[in-house]
């Protein structure tokens, strides 16, 4: 075995490992404190510096510093490190910088933030908070939260542990939280956010925070979440006193929580990944920050990956729709990645997973393996579906309207012949299975979809 | 480090991407090879360092990116991860593979302009016999009749003139030496298609237009026979950075353009768009998308226009049909364009000279052979010679009573009160505005006369009295309180279809045109004021309301406050969106009498 100083070709399979991991789960790019610890690996400390420094920026924004402060720090630690007679103590700095990161990584998910529903609510179901983040969550919330819009009753001493903010909401007098509406600069999947590295990592494999149009906290206090655009930031969530408070309700109603399962399992359990072993992960990290550059046996260093491949292959949501697409940006589309949206605006409480799932959503040319429960398969054009004996195709060609479905496709089976066209009743894996075929599932008639309970 | 070898290196990833995006696999994977070959060439000792470096970079990039662009982006950054491990492991490769390799890179770049090169139909006579091939129900060339009706506006009777083509059936095509297909929708079975083939494999050229979202099958259609020239015209829309229309980007130019459709495949792209693939929606009126730009809309450089080789003959595709009808050959930027088309087929001299320059930098910088360096500067000569056979423009018979018109192309294409009234200028003026000069000021001059957009635009009508008289009462009260209409009045199912002209845009419209191009006003209304009964549906009851109007001409009315409407038989009024001066808040309606009036 060669030593780490001398172990070229060790280092370089490490950072090969952590291509490969960047690769399948584009996400896990957020995971900043990875990256600190292949810096260390790679003994570049200027770079595990910087990035170490950059990483406590959005720890910054947390505790609501103002945005020039840590900036001017990284700058100044950086000129010092440039500095050969102190190199190191750059090192030294470095290596206590990173540990503080990793311990503010472990705060977080040990103390995570307690969600909770709004008791009274005058909103319809699509747009009420409660039903599907509970089902998201896998428990009961309590009901001592609060909209916006009932601020009256926080006047009245009510002490509520989550307040929702709306958008449509104006500011008017006797307003205790003040809010401001502002319009989104940017689409949803191309924002930037400041927050800790657990919800970043969360929102990343979201896709984004969903918010059109929202409601900016002028408070002061702990910025859970804050969306930055250039040098504006604008605070979403924000702990102040106790309470929780979210600018606006968009990404906690029912219509919009399967596109954010992720997020809100983070602000209720710190993670959203299996959390003994993410925990696991930020304590191996802070050991060999501490004890790395002496341990003998040089291939303990592959520890985190291996960490960050499990955190992946472990992660598990249970939920009715399971969706195969690579068009994940949008909830308001009338494709396939739109069909939980649709489900729950038809008072469906669906919601994605890939675990006990009913449903099976293909999206175009995509392919996919029946699953045991999966009793509805929706088809998009040109997939294919691969079930015990064989195969189930769709065609290419648009055919209109077809046994009520719009936007209808054909279904073949393995030997080409034609099964229906836009649905088709068949015995697949011992059982009837559903099979709709469409490009645009979201103007289903809401009876194609209902599941029996 | 060699600094040369990384920047080949990253224009030939870049390169590589470029050709993914677009479907072009076998140049993609040559771009990486060789994109890695000059990595790892560049770079000796600091491996770690330098692969540690390139992580960062590839996370900057991600971070850069995603704030900006599409998450498809992500495809750069880890296309850099990738070039960097491949060139790790090519700078272990001999000397003389690493060569063998460049050489073959270089000849597969080379090869096309060489094939253009020797190509008969570059050298074909300057007056083409040029032909459209009659196919399908979608693109027909019905001559103008002086009318604004979409069966007139949407043909391709100007376009026919303009070619000095004639109009042919499949079986005729050996008389001429150009063809153009516009949008068949008509499918083209295997003897057809290789009729096509060996008539252009001779020595002729083929134009092929195209369109976005896959429209009546057309690209169905199409593909059918750009298959066999290794092409595919995606069933997609490209819309602009802003949403709508996008901008054609050539070599030298940016024209403004609609909504075509990308295409992929083994040619050479002469013009693109940068925009975001609105996807297609087959439930929705022209298959379109929701036009928005959202997540699910991919960023990308796509392209639109493409030319490539077949035997000895050349094809050229483009796709998007619009610009070329009767409303649209108007525009500066469709002039522009179909001077392209008919021109030389030029080669994609942007793709070309980017790779031939990135090829010459590499060959230096991984072989610091000055040998190499002049085969590439050989290569880099014969393409600029191409170039310069590309300023040839083909010959265009324009009309005999063309007007020349000259200006800000953007005014004019998109200026509040030109682009319609131009649009119909051969209507409303009995010419044809031709465009010469490009200019950046403010105006738009025809015949040397400078166009007032303000007569185009309702306060033209504050020098009318009669009108006025009509128009100027009420107007602060939307079209529904003045047609005593609730707002859930249910509109009724109209089939109607262009976006600039519908089946005729009322007297009103008419008028305010004509006056754009200085023709006199000859239109009044009747001061006599008649009571129509009319009904309408609510959602759960029927309405009856009584509303005044006043005979415009023949079967037009103006109701109210200065709706334009046109009686249908005795039955009602249709009022159409597009026949108004003013603002309309509803959708189409009709309006029943509640008995036939008899009129």
């Amino acid at each position: 075995m060669v030593s780490l100083d001398t172990g070229k070709k060790l280092q370089l399979a490490f950072f090969c490992g952590l291509l490969t991991v960047y690769s399948i789960w584009p996400e896990t790019t957020q995971l900043s404190s990875l990256l600190i610890f292949a810096a260390i690996v790679a003994k570049d400390y200027k770079s595990a510096l910087a990035i170490t420094l950059s990483s406590i920026i959005c720890g910054a924004g947390y505790f609501g510093i103002a945005y020039f402060v840590p900036a001017l720090l990284v700058t100044l630690v950086v000129a010092i490190s440039l500095r050969p007679k102190l190199s190191s103590f750059a090192i030294r700095l470095t290596k206590g910088f990173a540990a503080l990161y990793i311990l503010q990584c472990i705060y977080y998910l040990v103390v995570p933030l307690q969600l909770s529903v709004p008791g009274q609510q005058s909103f319809s179901y699509p747009y009420r908070i409660g039903e599907a983040l509970d089902k998201a969550l896998g428990l009961a919330l309590s009901r001592d939260g609060l909209y916006l819009i009932d601020s009256n009753k926080a006047k009245a001493e009510l002490k509520p542990s989550t307040i929702y903010g709306e958008h449509d909401i104006e500011s008017h007098d006797g307003n205790n939280f003040t809010v401001n509406n502002y319009t989104q600069p940017k689409r949803w999947n191309s924002k930037q956010y400041l927050s800790s590295e657990n919800i970043r990592l969360s929102l990343s494999k979201d896709g984004y925070h969903a918010l059109n149009f929202g409601s900016a906290l002028k408070f002061q206090g702990l910025n859970v979440l804050s969306h930055q655009h250039w040098f504006n930031i604008t605070p979403v969530a924000v702990v102040k006193e106790g309470i929780l408070f979210f600018g606006d309700s968009d990404a906690f109603v029912n219509r919009l929580v399967p596109y954010q399962i992720n997020l809100l399992k983070t602000l209720q359990y710190g993670t959203c990944y299996v959390k003994p072993i993410h925990l696991l992960l930020y304590i191996i990290i802070l050991i060999f920050f501490v004890i790395g550059s002496t341990l003998e046996r040089p291939l303990l260093i592959f520890i985190p990956i291996l960490l960050v491949i499990s955190l992946n292959m472990m992660d598990q949501q249970r939920g009715d729709i399971r969706l195969v697409s690579n068009n994940r940006g949008w909830p308001h589309t009338v494709g396939m990645y739109g069909i939980a949206r649709h489900s729950q605006d038809s008072g469906l409480n669906y919601l994605f997973g890939n675990k006990g799932t009913r449903i099976l959503a293909l999206d175009r040319g995509m392919k996919g393996i029946l699953r045991d429960g999966e009793n509805v398969v929706i088809m998009g054009s040109s997939s294919k579906l691969k079930h015990s004996k064989g195969f189930i195709y769709t065609g290419e060609t648009p055919m209109g309207t077809t046994s009520g479905i719009k936007d209808s496709y054909r279904i073949f089976n393995d030997y080409e012949d034609l099964v229906g066209v836009g649905a088709a009743s068949l015995v697949l894996n011992g059982r009837d299975i559903t099979i709709i075929s469409t490009n645009s599932p979201t103007k289903l008639d809401p009876t194609h979809i209902s599941l029996d309970e | 480090m060699n600094k040369l070898g990384l920047l080949a290196s990253a224009i030939m990833a870049g390169g590589s991407f470029y050709y993914f995006q677009n479907g072009g696999y076998f140049q993609a994977l040559l771009c990486f090879i060789t994109s890695a070959i000059a990595f790892g060439s560049s770079n000796f000792g600091n491996t770690q360092k330098l692969i540690f470096s390139s992580i960062v970079l590839i996370l900057s990039g991600i971070s850069l990116l995603r704030s900006e662009m599409s998450n498809d982006f992500l495809g750069i950054p880890i296309l850099a991860g990738f070039v960097c491990c491949a060139g790790m492991i090519a700078s272990k490769l001999p000397n003389g593979f690493r060569r063998i390799i460049l050489v073959l890179a270089t000849v597969m770049i080379i090869l096309p302009t060489a094939r253009y090169y020797f190509n008969s139909s570059i050298y074909t006579s300057q007056e083409p016999s040029r032909a459209i091939l009659k196919n399908g129900l979608w693109a027909y060339v019905d001559s103008n009749n002086d009318s604004l009706s979409i069966k007139t506006q949407y043909s391709y009777s100007l376009l026919l003139d303009i070619l000095g083509a004639d109009l042919i059936e499949n079986s005729s095509m050996e008389d001429y030496d150009e063809l153009w297909i516009i949008t068949p929708t008509s499918p083209f079975d295997a003897v057809q298609i290789d009729q096509i083939l060996k008539w252009l494999s001779s020595g002729k050229k083929l134009v092929l237009i195209a369109d976005h979202t896959d429209l009546f099958g057309h690209t169905s259609v199409l593909n059918t026979l750009t298959n066999q020239l290794g092409l595919a015209i995606n069933k997609d829309a490209i819309i602009g950075m802003q949403g709508g229309g996008g901008k054609y980007i050539d070599f030298l130019n940016s024209h403004n353009g609609l909504t075509p459709s990308s295409i992929s495949g083994r040619a050479i792209s002469f013009m693109h768009i940068l925009g975001y693939d609105d996807g297609i929606d087959y439930s929705n009126n022209s298959f379109f998308n929701d036009f928005r730009i959202t997540g699910e809309d991919d960023l990308s450089l796509y392209t639109c226009g493409v030319v490539g080789s077949y035997g000895k003959g050349v094809f050229t595709v483009f796709s998007d049909s619009t610009l070329f009808s009767n409303f649209g050959i108007s525009r500066p930027s469709s002039q522009a364009i179909l001077k392209l088309l008919v021109g030389i087929t030029l080669p994609s001299l942007l793709v070309i000279l980017i790779n031939m320059t990135a090829t010459l930098i590499l060959g230096y910088a991984v072989t610091n052979s000055k040998k190499y360096a002049w085969v590439f500067l050989i290569a880099l000569i014969l393409l600029i010679y191409i170039l310069l056979l590309g300023k040839v423009q083909g010959h265009l018979y324009w009309p005999d009573d063309t007007i020349r018109a000259s200006g800000n192309w953007n005014i004019a294409e998109f200026g509040d009160g030109y682009s319609t009234p131009l649009a119909s200028a051969y209507f409303a003026a009995n010419g044809f505005p031709k465009w010469t000069r490009r200019s950046s000021g403010q105006f738009v001059k025809i015949n040397g006369r400078l166009l007032n957009s303000a007569k185009a635009s309702p306060r033209f009508l504050k020098n009318d009295q009669d009108l006025k008289a009509c128009l100027e009462s009420e107007l602060d009260h939307t079209t529904e309180l003045a047609l005593g209409l609730a707002e859930n009045i249910i509109l009724e199912e109209i089939n109607y279809g262009s976006f600039w002209f519908n089946n005729g845009v009322g007297p009103l419209r008419e008028n305010i045109l004509k006056r754009f191009w200085g023709a006199d006003n000859k239109l009044s209304i009747s001061p006599e004021v008649d009571k129509f009964s009319c009904k309408y549906h609510l959602k759960d009851s029927l309405g009856v309301f009584e509303i005044s109007g006043r005979n415009l001409t023949g079967e037009w009315f103006i109701l109210g406050n200065g709706i334009v409407a046109k009686k249908i038989e005795n039955d009602g009024f249709l009022i159409r969106k597009q026949w108004q001066v003013h603002l309309i808040h509803s959708d189409n309606i009709i309006l029943r009498f509640t008995e036939n009036t008899g009129m």
